[in-house]
């Protein structure tokens, strides 16, 4: 899967236009040394790298401004990058083009905790705002796993969202405004104050775009009430699909847990070697559920799904007794990508999405598949909504297996489309998956998809060779041309 | 409005006839209206007389229940009441209460406007509960975005470009929505309050532990500034009763005093709230958004602005959201005073409005919107790659695109 990489000849950035650059965004915002370019070559995807021209770092949103002015007036690409934390290859720079990094617009520009929300900068990271809404006993939802260092202009882009979407939902649900620096270099607000925007939610579009509708410069953001009460149990069973048969359970009493998290034999195996957190091994399978909310209604709740696990098959259930265990639990949970190394000298991370009452059958076809396949996939994921990270194991000292591992990786992820869900639950499509979205969408849902984006970027230098299929990325599209009837009429275009 | 004797009526039966129906006419450049339950076809920016009229009549179906996923798939001209009642056999809900349910409000005619009831604070909007949908555009393509599973985030999400585009960019066909449980049990508090006894009551509770669903405050069109809050929360009977002593306490700690109303009475308010939202053909319906904390301010000058004109002004507020509905009565001229006025007045305290029902010499004379917002230039570009003849509800964003 990786791409090569060629050193990047800068031969857009002229000397002159890097000194407008310079003027733009000042001396230290501007980066054109080549070993520091490199820093920039790829996100959380390492298999994909590309050396930028230019990176400039602006401080305000009149800077991004102008550094996007500079690149329309002489149509130079530009990526929009955050902590590059991204596992989709969002950020990947462009062949010539420059990266934007957002990492020095960390400003809080205000905190309202009577309205219970905030307004930051896109370089503030997910915590961050959780960090500073504390004080208020607020909190920002969203909890990627990668909270501590990602940015909310990132989770922004790919509508990010952790172990609480069940209950809590996505970034999308969590961000009331944004300000847009429009690929033609133009500032707006999309969102803002009153709860009920009118007219067609251009805000709902921007967010979970990847960057390739503009540059987020402000973000206003919801924040939550801490909950009163918090429960957590971990339920081992003897099978994935007694697990699943407990999540439907769940569901079907009318539960809607804060999470329910599943891991596997082998995800119970690769934690437990490296955290201790005291997941049970000789389980198949073990769900972390977690309730919160308001004390007497938590309680209840908790009961509930307590007498649930009992009743589909569980073989032990353990309840934290203190805050420290609860914690360790959930870095277990939350370590549990990193923790692989332990198992499996190289593995590659999968995201996708399947409707929750299909959870038992999909885990079974996907065991069948990595027999076939003479690899090991370890399972951990959000089972409350389906979401799978199947881990495919692979060691790449064996010649051919880095690609047979990949393979796999993508007939699950197709697998998870033709049982009705989704290519991409968190970590969004970016330069990963964009072979992938013809499988989700038809070529008139993907030629629609692009008419919203050339209305935003007519020029197509904002994150270009993202999220949509480009012959470079997927081979030729399938099919000769075929235009569109009213194409030859010369009444629509395909940009 | 739109309808003249030219005006031909569809209802197509799927999405092949919606799409045929749509494409025929882009090469003519006939104009079109979508409708459902058409009970608020006339609301938001004046449409002009359109061609053609296509109803969702015919597509209204539900199309699947997954109770195991709470997802479910219907067609867009499928009633909310229609729907909650299927849903119910299996203890499930859309989690909407508008207004508008009643007289049939659709599904693609609630995505459409952005509709929403009380219970949008535990829940929220059609925004919110519409993960997936099937569009038809003008041309005739049809277009999927979304899916079946909640969490997606692949592609564009074109399902919220079309959450209050009211018509104007294309017909929602189908609809895939995220469901939720029927709560076991529900309790209101009802208690006397002034608005700003009443904002700060809502931010007291929403800091009290307990999740209430809706919190809703109400003034009828003159009096004496006392208002009823109403509070509502959903759950299990523990829980419920455990709840509402607590938000009780809550709101005496604040000087009010609340009563838990038997399940009968409850619903009576609610349906008399839900009433108050509507207006007859006779009066103005202004629907105003500012921050919560605002609201006080936004109230007194609604007040002061009718008193000077001799309206009255009833108003119905989602007083820890900040949005309130305002209905007006009075002579059409002095309504579009105080409509226009205090229009300028939310929008000084960074707030916004629209207009809803009003009579038509109100609706020919002032703008249902306000001041573009600084993204209309982007929402016009959208509407020429979506709608490039101005086909669908034309007029109905007039100034804006
Ligand atoms: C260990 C690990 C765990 C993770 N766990 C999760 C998880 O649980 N859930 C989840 O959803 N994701 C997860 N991720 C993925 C990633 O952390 C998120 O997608 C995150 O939101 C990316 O933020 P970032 O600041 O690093 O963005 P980047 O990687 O820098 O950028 C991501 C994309 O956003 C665009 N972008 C960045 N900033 C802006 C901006 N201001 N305006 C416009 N576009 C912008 C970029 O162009 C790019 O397309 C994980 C990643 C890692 C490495
Ligand atoms: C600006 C505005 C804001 C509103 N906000 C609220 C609110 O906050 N609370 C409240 O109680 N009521 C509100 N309403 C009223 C409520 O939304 C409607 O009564 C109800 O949702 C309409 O359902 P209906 O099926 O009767 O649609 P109709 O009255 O038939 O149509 C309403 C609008 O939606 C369009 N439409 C209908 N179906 C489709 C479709 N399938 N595809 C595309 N467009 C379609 C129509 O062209 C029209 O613009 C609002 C209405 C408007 C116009």
């Amino acid at each position: 899967m990786s791409v090569d990489t060629p050193v990047a000849r800068p031969k857009t950035i002229t000397t002159q236009l890097r000194r407008q650059f310079v003027a733009a965004v000042g001396e230290s915002g501007v980066i054109s040394e080549p070993a520091q370019l490199r820093t920039y070559e790829c996100d959380g995807l390492t298999g994909y790298r590309m050396t930028p021209a230019l990176v400039v770092l602006p401080q305000s949103t009149e800077e991004v401004s102008a550094a996007v002015r500079l690149c329309a007036a002489h149509g130079v690409p530009f990526v929009a990058r955050g902590a590059g934390t991204g596992l989709s290859g969002g950020a990947l720079p462009v062949a010539d083009g420059i990266v934007i990094g957002l990492s020095r617009m960390r400003d809080v520009i205000g905190i309202d905790p009577d309205n219970e929300r905030m307004t930051v900068q896109p370089g503030v990271t997910n915590s961050g705002i959780s960090v500073l809404a504390s004080p208020y006993g607020l909190y920002f939802a969203p909890d990627p796993s990668s909270q501590i260092v990602c940015t909310v202009g990132g989770n922004v882009a790919e509508n990010s969202g952790g172990a609480h979407c069940l209950k809590y939902g996505f970034t999308s649900n969590h961000v009331l405004g944004v300000t847009l620096v429009t690929p033609d270099g133009s500032i707006m607000h999309l969102g803002g104050d009153t709860t009920d925007s009118i007219g067609p939610d251009l805000l709902g579009v921007v967010v979970g775009s990847e960057g390739t509708l503009g540059i987020v410069t402000e973000v206003t953001v919801r924040l939550l009430r801490r909950p009163e009460s918090v429960r957590t149990l971990v339920a081992d069973f003897d099978s994935v699909e007694d697990a699943g048969q407990a999540v439907s359970g769940l569901v079907a009493a009318g539960v809607i847990p804060a999470a329910v998290e599943m891991l596997d034999k082998l995800a119970i195996e690769a934690c437990e070697q490296a955290t201790g957190a005291g997941f049970s091994r000789d389980a198949a399978a073990a769900l972390i559920v977690e309730l919160d909310g308001f004390d007497t209604e938590c309680e209840a709740d908790f009961d509930t799904a307590r007498r649930l696990c009992e009743s589909n098959a569980a073989t032990g259930i353990r309840i934290p007794t203190s805050t420290a265990e609860r914690a360790l639990i959930w870095q277990g949970r939350k370590s549990a990508f990193a923790a692989m190394g332990r198992i499996s000298p190289d593995y590659f991370v999968q995201d996708g999405v399947i409707p929750r009452s299909k959870l038992g059958p999909v885990l079974t076809q996907i065991a069948q598949m990595a027999d076939d396949a003479g690899l090991r996939v370890a399972n951990v994921f959000h089972a409350g909504d389906g979401n799978l990270h199947p881990l495919v194991l692979y060691d790449a000292r064996h010649v051919g297996e880095a690609e047979h591992a990949e393979e796999l990786a993508t007939a699950i992820v197709e697998l998870c489309v033709s049982s009705g869900g989704s290519i991409s639950g968190e970590h969004g499509v970016g330069a990963d998956k964009a072979c992938s979205m013809m499988k989700m969408f038809t070529p008139d849902d993907l030629a629609v998809m692009k008419r919203v984006r050339d209305a935003f970027d007519p020029d197509g230098i904002c994150n270009p060779g993202k999220l949509f299929p480009t012959p470079r990325l997927c081979g030729e599209l399938p099919g000769p041309y075929r235009p569109h009837p009213l194409e030859t009429a010369g009444v629509i275009g395909r940009g | 409005m739109s309808d003249t004797a030219q005006t031909e009526q569809i209802a197509p039966h799927d999405l092949d006839d919606a799409s045929r129906a749509l494409g025929e006419g882009q090469a003519t450049g006939r104009t079109v209206l979508f409708s459902g339950a058409d009970t608020k076809s006339q609301w938001g920016g004046v449409v002009d007389p359109t061609d053609l009229r296509i109803s969702t009549d015919g597509l209204n179906d539900l199309i699947s229940h997954q109770p195991g996923d709470m997802t479910a798939v219907v067609g867009a001209g499928m009633p909310l009441r229609t729907l909650q009642t299927s849903l119910a056999e299996q203890g499930q809900w859309l989690a909407l209460d508008p207004a508008t349910e009643q007289a049939g409000a659709t599904i693609g005619g609630l995505l459409a406007t952005g509709d929403a009831g009380p219970r949008r604070l535990r829940y929220g909007t059609m925004r919110d509960l519409a993960i997936g949908a099937t569009i038809v555009l003008a041309d005739g393509t049809i277009v999927h975005s979304g899916s079946h599973v909640i969490k997606n985030v692949a592609g564009y999400d074109l399902t919220k470009l079309f959450h209050g585009s009211l018509g104007s960019l294309g017909l929602i066909a189908e609809v895939i929505l995220r469901l939720h449980p029927l709560p076991a049990t529900s309790s209101t508090l009802r208690a006397t309050a002034t608005v700003s006894e009443a904002t700060i009551a809502a931010s007291a509770l929403s800091r009290s532990g307990v999740e209430p669903t809706a919190i809703e405050w109400s003034q009828p069109g003159t009096g004496d500034g006392s208002g009823t809050l109403l509070v509502r929360i959903d759950g299990s009977a523990s829980g419920t009763s455990a709840g509402s002593s607590r938000l009780a306490k809550v709101l005496s700690d604040q000087g009010l005093s609340a009563h838990l109303l038997d399940p009968d009475v409850a619903d009576r308010h609610w349906a008399t709230f839900a009433e108050a939202t509507r207006g007859s053909t006779e009066e103005t319906v202004v629907r105003a958004g500012a921050l919560p904390d605002r609201s006080p301010q936004a109230i007194q000058a609604l007040r002061t602005l009718a008193d000077e004109h001799g309206v009255q002004a009833a108003v119905a507020s989602s007083i820890a959201l900040g949005l309130h509905t305002a209905v007006l009565s009075g002579s059409a001229d002095a309504q579009m005073e105080v409509a226009d006025q205090w229009r300028r007045r939310v929008e000084t305290l960074g707030g916004s409005c629209s207009l809803r029902n009003r009579p038509a010499v109100v609706a020919d004379q002032l703008s249902a919107f306000g001041t573009p917002p600084s993204s209309a230039p982007l929402l016009r570009a959208v509407k020429h790659k979506l709608d490039p003849y101005e086909r669908c509800a034309p007029g109905r964003f007039r100034g804006w695109y």
